[in-house]
């Protein structure tokens, strides 16, 4: 993985993690607000530059949206950010 | 995605719990799991597996879509939720996670990732024992 695409991984993670944070905090405005955050970040991830694996894990990122119920949405982001989390410190490792 | 409460399908074997949910296989078990369960504990999804683990008790659920299926397994043969905590196993990264919206707790863990040292340092010992298959040629 380039650079670039460490740090926009990263950076979605984090938004996303933050989106379950948010959410198991009660706060669920702040929450829609990362959630905005994680998809314009993913907008720039080079997919073409992933290991097949992780593109289907932010392809996953659009579907958050549209789920409604909040503890569940809160799963989904929090799995999605770990994932692409662990994808960006396995690279370090490299 | 399903919202359906649990079925427990089948309980079984001498030191294994077998609970199928809907069609995802969670397995709770106090030994490492087995090369041939690893298969199965993948169905949810190809490159994770979410655990819950009882760390005082060592036992480990996994296998599930959300963490909280596999605590309520735990629960259901006598843990205390106060000792069971949630993660995972990265088997692309070999990444052991240790956060889950079931580490949540008001009174000591206000994060979902688990914030004390020892517990968590816990966890990840327990994930490495539970999972040999996947950590055994790592680093």
């Amino acid at each position: 993985m380039t650079s670039d695409s460490v740090l926009a991984i990263g950076s979605t993670a984090q938004d996303l993690k933050r989106v379950a944070s948010f959410i198991g905090r009660g706060s669920v405005n702040n929450a829609a607000r990362f959630l905005e955050e994680a998809l314009k970040n993913k907008q720039t991830i080079k997919l073409n530059l992933l290991p097949s694996y992780l593109r289907v894990w932010v392809a996953k990122i659009d579907n958050l949206p549209a789920i409604r119920d909040p503890q569940l949405l809160a799963e989904e982001a929090l799995t999605i950010g770990c994932m692409l989390q662990n994808a960006v410190l396995a690279a370090a490792r490299r | 995605m399903a919202q359906n409460p649990p079925r427990v399908a089948a309980v079984l074997g001498h030191h294994l719990n077998y609970f199928a949910i809907m069609q995802t296989m969670i397995i709770a078990s106090t030994k490492p799991f087995t090369a041939d369960e690893i298969p199965k504990l993948l169905e949810e999804f190809p490159d994770l597996i979410k655990t819950a683990i009882d760390i005082e008790k060592k036992i480990c659920a996994a296998g599930a879509n959300r963490h909280f299926e596999c605590a309520e397994v735990l629960i259901a043969q006598g843990s205390s939720p106060k000792d069971i905590w949630g993660g995972g196993v990265d088997t692309e990264t070999k990444e052991i996670t240790i956060d889950s919206m079931i580490n949540i707790r008001p009174a000591d863990n206000r994060s979902n990732q688990i914030q004390d040292p020892a517990t968590r340092e816990k966890f990840e010992k327990l994930s490495r024992f539970f999972f040999p298959t996947i950590f055994n040629d790592e680093r």
